[in-house]
C-alpha cells in the first residue's frame, strides 16, 4: 500500500476525487492524509475539544467519500472541503447549543515560570476563540489559521467578502476584550526583561 | 494606507515598505498586529497515520452496511413478488409459473 500510495502523491485533489468515486480505497486514504491536519486543527480550534474533532473530521472525510461520484471540480477542492467542514460545525453547535462546555486543561505542575505562563496563555487563547460567536469564530480560524483570503473564506461560508470583513473586526473586538490583560502581561514582561538585560549590563554581568 | 488597507495587509501575511511605515505612525493598527500575532498562541494539534486508518476502516463499516441493505432490499424484493403471484386464477401465466408448468 505505501508504494502505490507514493505513486498516487503526485495526483491532484480532482484526480484523487476522480478514483475515490471508483471505489479506490487507496485513493481516498491518500485523500485523508493529505487534508487531515488541516481540517483536525479546524475543528480543534472551532471546539477546543480534541476527541469531538476526531470525530468532526472523519465525518467529513465520511462525507467526501460518499459524494465523490457526484463531485464536479467546479471550485477549487478546499474550498467545496471547507464548505463541508463549516456545515458540519453549525450543525454541531446547533445540536448540542447551551449544553457543551469547554474541556478543561490542565497544566503540569512543578512547571518553569515561563513555560508554566506559555502554557496558560495558550490555553486562554485558544478559549477565547472557542468562545467566539459561531460565524465569526469560522470566519477567523480560516482567516488566520488556514491562510484563506478573505474572498475565498466568503465562497466558503457561502456569503460576501464584505460580511466576512464585517465578522472578522467583529471577532477581533471580542477577542481584544477577552485577551486584554494578556496583552498588558506580554508588554508587562517584556519590558521586565529588558529592564532586566540593562541592569546587568550596567553590572558587567 | 489608511488603516482598513492596513488590517487587511495584517491579515494576509504581506509586508510592504508602505505598511511599515503606517505602523509606524498608527497605534491602533500596531493593537492590531499584536492581538493576530497573540492568536498563534491557539495552537494546532499533531496527526498521524492511525487516524487516516480510522477513516478507512469507518467507510468499510459504511459500505458493508450499505451492502447489507440492498441485499436484504432485493430478499424483501422477491418475497413479495411470490405473494404477488399467489392469487393469481388457476389459468392464469402466474398460476402456471407457480406450479412449474411454463419452466
Amino acid at each position: 500500500m505505501m508504494s502505490i500510495a507514493t505513486e498516487y502523491s503526485d495526483k491532484t485533489d480532482d484526480e484523487l476525487m476522480a478514483l475515490t468515486a471508483g471505489r479506490d480505497h487507496v485513493a481516498a486514504a491518500v485523500l485523508v492524509a493529505r487534508h487531515q491536519r488541516s481540517l483536525l486543527n479546524l475543528f480543534y480550534r472551532y471546539t477546543a475539544d480534541r476527541t469531538l474533532s476526531e470525530d468532526l473530521a472523519q465525518e467529513v472525510f465520511l462525507r467526501v467519500y460518499k459524494s465523490a461520484p457526484l463531485y464536479e471540480p467546479r471550485s477549487v477542492f478546499k474550498i467545496w472541503l471547507y464548505r463541508i467542514a463549516k456545515n458540519i460545525c453549525f450543525n454541531e453547535m446547533k445540536a448540542t447549543r447551551g449544553r457543551r462546555e469547554l474541556p478543561e486543561e490542565v497544566i503540569g505542575e512543578g512547571d518553569p515560570s515561563d513555560a508554566l505562563i506559555a502554557a496558560e496563555r495558550e490555553i486562554r487563547v485558544k478559549q477565547a476563540v472557542a468562545a467566539l460567536p459561531e460565524r465569526q469564530k469560522l470566519a477567523l480560524i480560516l482567516r488566520r489559521f488556514h491562510g484563506l483570503s478573505q474572498q475565498e473564506t466568503a465562497e466558503t461560508m457561502e456569503t460576501t467578502s464584505e460580511a466576512i470583513e464585517s465578522l472578522m473586526m467583529r471577532a477581533k473586538t471580542r477577542l481584544r476584550t477577552m485577551l486584554a490583560d494578556l496583552a498588558v502581561e506580554q508588554r508587562v514582561r517584556k519590558t521586565g526583561r529588558a529592564l532586566s538585560k540593562n541592569g546587568n549590563d550596567a553590572n558587567g554581568e | 494606507m489608511d488603516c482598513r488597507k492596513a488590517v487587511a495587509t495584517i491579515e494576509s501575511g504581506e509586508r510592504t515598505d508602505e505598511f511599515n511605515e503606517h505602523l509606524l505612525s498608527c497605534a491602533a493598527c500596531r493593537n492590531e498586529q499584536k492581538l493576530w500575532d497573540l492568536l498563534a498562541d491557539a495552537k494546532g494539534v499533531e496527526t498521524g497515520s492511525e487516524f487516516t486508518e480510522k477513516v478507512l476502516e469507518r467507510i468499510r463499516v459504511e459500505e458493508a452496511m450499505a451492502w447489507r441493505h440492498l441485499e436484504r432490499l432485493q430478499d424483501e424484493r422477491f418475497t413479495y413478488s411470490l405473494d404477488e403471484f399467489s392469487d393469481f386464477p388457476p389459468e392464469s401465466f402466474g398460476s402456471l409459473f407457480l406450479r412449474g408448468g411454463l419452466l
